[in-house]
């Protein structure tokens, strides 16, 4: 009985271990976009320093924290949802006709958006492994 | 089908000869309720599309699916209610749709496009097995390019139809095999249409900018002048024609 449970405890944690892979997957995948979309668009918009600043310190947060825990990489991942989240709000191709015609860069903001999506979807999974993984702890050994 | 993952289970009963017994008892009411009932995997909520052009878009879609395996679904929402936003929508409707395409098991190959009718906001969401084949980029494109403009013309068929076609062709689907059955999906056909209902007739005649109307106002006036009513008239009734066309079209846009 207890064997059992602990191969199912195991299990559910190469799950959690399979979703955080999936979620950091997208996180770099982000962290190559963010400077692609800003140098893109630079010719067309005027982004203020302070954004630029802070998306260069949240980027290099996110290589330092690569070599930390867990929990230091969802930190950094959060400045980066930050900045990144901001550098959306500014690239509203609406307000910019010139860009609106580049489909190069649309393309690039659509890729953006998109990962940003997955973001969200993969953490959804990884927190469900995670409760999945924590019910399974506390049960154990039954 | 679960049942022939396990055939060891079968096994003992194979060598009574009952195997292939129970299994026609088991499997051909549910193989032939499932070919018949197989979901259409277009889903007009929002009503902007006729039976027949569901239907066509459905065709073009069971074809990229035998060719590709991947599942193109079309959902079309007459509004958001329940939903944050459209991303939400889309994760709820790609999640729950059964994509179980005969081959595309367990690929993850599903495409689902959202339209909200009432936000006029369209989606794309892309299962991970295809998302090399059709990228962000690629959807987004196709969403500015195809459905907005198609859909600002009204032109709601064809809008979604060559939608579908290219995100299809993104797959490594090729359209051309489809043109040459093009026939067999016909166009919704306007005449039937305004024969149905006089009143969209009227209407259609008024707003196609009188020339229709004046054609037939020349018609009757002729019959007029064949049965002898406006036998004196003949000199006036080519400007009077044009100017009740006219009066005609304006009048229908004033009451729009």
């Amino acid at each position: 009985m207890v064997w059992s449970s602990y191969n199912g405890l195991v299990s559910a944690e190469i799950q959690v271990e399979n979703e955080w892979a999936q979620i950091e997957v997208q996180y770099q995948r982000r962290y190559d976009l963010i400077p692609n979309v800003v140098n893109a668009t630079k010719l067309y918009i005027n982004y203020e320093q302070s954004l630029l600043t802070d998306i260069a310190a949240a980027r290099s947060g996110w290589t330092d924290s690569l070599d930390g825990s867990v929990d230091e990489q969802i930190n950094a991942a959060e400045e980066m949802d930050d900045v990144s989240n901001r550098l959306l709000a500014v690239v509203v191709v609406e307000d910019y006709p010139d860009l609106e015609a580049n489909t190069l860069v649309l393309g690039l903001i659509d890729e953006l958006e998109g990962t940003e999506n997955r973001i969200a979807v993969a953490r959804l999974r990884y927190n469900e492994a995670v409760t999945e993984y924590n019910k399974k702890v506390r049960l154990f050994p039954r | 089908m679960k049942f022939l993952m396990y055939p060891s289970r079968c096994s003992s009963l194979r060598k009574q000869g009952l195997v292939p017994i129970i299994l026609a008892v088991l499997f051909s009411p549910t193989l032939v309720i499932k070919a018949q009932s197989r979901p259409g995997y277009v889903y007009d909520y929002g009503y902007l599309l006729y039976q027949d052009e569901v239907e066509a878009i459905e065709s073009l879609r069971i074809d990229i699916d035998n060719n590709t395996t991947a599942e193109v679904v079309v959902v079309i929402l007459e509004n958001l209610e329940g939903f944050d936003s459209i991303e939400m929508a889309k994760l709820e409707y790609f999640n729950d749709i059964p994509l179980d395409g005969i081959t595309g098991i367990g690929k993850d190959n599903g495409v689902l496009i959202l339209i909200a009718v009432e936000e006029r906001e369209w989606a794309f969401e892309i299962g991970y097995g295809v998302e090399g084949d059709l990228t962000d980029s690629e959807s987004g494109r196709i969403g500015r390019e195809i459905i907005t403009p198609y859909f600002q013309d009204g032109e709601y068929y064809y809008g979604l139809f060559i939608a579908v076609a290219t995100v299809g062709e993104e797959l490594g689907y090729d359209i051309e095999g489809f043109e040459s059955q093009e026939e067999d999906y016909p166009e919704p056909d306007l005449i039937d249409y305004l024969l149905e209902d006089p009143y969209v007739l009227i209407w259609w005649l008024l707003g196609s900018g009188g020339e229709l109307a004046i054609i037939i106002l020349v018609f009757i006036l002729i019959a007029f002048f064949v049965f002898g009513f406006g036998g004196g008239r003949g000199g006036g009734f080519s400007g009077g024609g044009g100017g009740g066309g006219r009066s005609g079209g304006g009048g229908s846009s004033g009451k729009r």
